[in-house]
């Protein structure tokens, strides 16, 4: 792999705006890209799609010895869980951010995004369109075809109107133009599949008793498939929670409810446990909040409930080299070996594996400057191979 | 690995756009003075921007002062000081909202 200097697009700005992208400001500058060749992509697609079979392995030994405490699951929502996992209630989509070092060819996984990812519409869209401006020969992906096609797919799983349409609402918190804009695009994605689709803040989600407490919309109707993009680790902690089990044959929830597993840290320590010493594995060892962190060697210690680098810190021996504030961190932490990444004239890049229906689809990159830690103000670079 | 064009339809430019435009529901903008400058501060590990007298929290480089009520600088610095937002419209008898979303002090994707 290499990272190239490249200049950006004279109006970059309007291409941007004119794809749906709300902000790009210090995010999407368009200066670097990443260059691999053919055979790295072919064992990046391979490490996706094994480790995706790995993850679902520790979601079938979560379940099948009911780990709900140690992965700070209220148990009052295991039945949902089980059964969501049971009756493989529709997927669509989750990124891995991996560790590389093309030097040695060590690929390690960091952590999985398997419930709420963003940066979909970079990678999806905006950097396969600067490949057609910039006449590069490839790129690693297939994120738009197989969202749409997975979603044309889907229609056969989900119930149809009295006139055969799907509806298909599409919900995010209200703080981030990011999610909006994750949202837009997969509605867009759901459109060019054949569903009615309607946008709406999470907060906005209503109980209606005159209609068996049915989830509804603003408008009174009732919600029938829902995708959101927001943690099932909130949703299980808020007030209508209570009606997610009783509305399972009712509303269908696109993440499904088992992506609480997937989406937690402690499926790396459960990975491990499974996999111990896998060659694209960390370890990882769980911690209490109250641990000291005086750990022999360089560990990075991230949150079990955590987002966007919050709370995230590298140490060694015992030393704090960088650290992240936030607001998580009471369930406890994570500890997983560190890994090196390479660096790239300062900066480090930090490999987003998408995994569409079960399925390596393609690959974003985020790279941040001096910095260990990947956080919401990692920049994004487009890449192609030859 | 070919593949064609992605063409995105206007619904999804105006799904977008509706984002931008409407004033309340909400508008994310810089925030940038008429020089183009922005006033940034951290108060309890939160970023704030200054936007026509108050300090409103800033997500992914915008603030939207529509949907939340500005603070003073005292305000912001009060430790556990959580910036509130602009309450919605009222609902029909049976129907209850707000049930979700009152985890969401950053943005909930990853």
């Amino acid at each position: 792999m290499q990272r190239h200097l490249i200049t950006p697009r004279p109006d970059l700005a309007a291409r941007l705006q004119e794809r749906g992208m709300l902000y790009h400001e210090g995010y999407y500058a368009e200066t670097s890209a990443y260059q691999l060749t053919a055979n790295e992509v072919d064992r990046l697609e391979a490490a996706t799609n094994e480790l995706f079979e790995m993850c679902l392995s520790v979601v079938r030994h979560v379940i099948e010895h009911e780990l709900w405490d140690e992965f700070c699951i209220p148990r009052a929502h295991a039945e949902l869980i089980k059964r969501s996992w049971r009756e493989d209630d529709v997927s669509l989509y989750g990124r891995f951010d991996l560790g590389y070092d093309s030097r040695t060819g060590d690929l390690k996984l960091l952590e999985f995004n398997a419930d709420t990812p963003t940066a979909l519409l970079e990678a999806a869209v905006v950097q396969h369109d600067w490949l057609r401006s910039a006449g590069r020969p490839d790129q690693w992906n297939s994120l738009h075809e197989r969202l749409v096609g997975h979603l044309r797919a889907c229609r056969a799983e989900l119930s149809a109107d009295a006139a055969g349409g799907i509806d298909l609402h599409l919900a995010c918190a209200r703080d981030s133009a990011e999610d909006y804009m994750t949202v837009a695009y997969l509605a867009e994605c759901a459109r060019q599949a054949g569903y009615t689709t309607r946008l709406l803040y999470v907060d906005e989600i209503s109980v209606d008793s005159n209609q068996g407490n049915r989830f509804c919309a603003p408008d009174g109707q009732p919600i029938r498939h829902l995708f959101k993009l927001y943690p099932w680790e909130w949703l299980l902690r808020e007030e209508f929670a209570e009606y997610l089990a009783p509305n399972y044959e009712t509303t269908t929830w696109i993440e499904p409810p088992y992506k609480a597993i997937l989406a937690n840290k402690m499926l790396l320590v459960y990975l491990w446990k499974l996999f111990p010493g896998h060659r694209l594995l960390l370890e990882s060892h769980y911690v209490p909040a109250t641990d000291p962190g005086a750990y022999a060697g360089a560990w990075c210690r991230k949150p079990v409930l955590g987002r966007e680098g919050q709370n995230t810190s590298i140490v060694e021996d015992g030393q704090v080299l960088e650290a992240r504030d936030g607001e998580y961190g009471a369930e406890g932490f994570v500890l997983q070996r560190f890994f090196p990444i390479e660096t790239f004239d300062g900066w480090l890049p930090v490999l987003g594996a998408w995994v569409v229906a079960g399925e390596a689809a393609g690959l974003g990159i985020r790279e941040q400057p001096q910095s260990l830690i990947t956080d919401n103000l990692a920049q994004f670079a487009p890449h192609w191979f030859s | 690995m070919k593949k064609p064009a992605i063409f995105l339809s206007l619904a999804f430019a105006a799904a977008v756009s509706a984002c931008q435009q409407q004033p309340k529901e909400p508008e994310w903008i810089t925030g940038a003075g008429s020089k183009g400058a922005t006033r940034d501060t951290v108060r309890n590990g939160r970023s704030y921007r200054h936007y026509q007298g108050s300090w409103f929290p800033i997500y992914a480089g915008l603030i939207s002062p529509g949907s939340y009520r500005g603070g003073t600088t005292q305000e912001i610095s009060r430790p556990g000081y959580v910036p509130s937002r602009v309450s919605g419209g009222s609902h029909g008898s049976g129907i209850r909202s707000g049930g979700f979303g009152s985890s969401a002090h950053s943005s909930s994707g990853s």
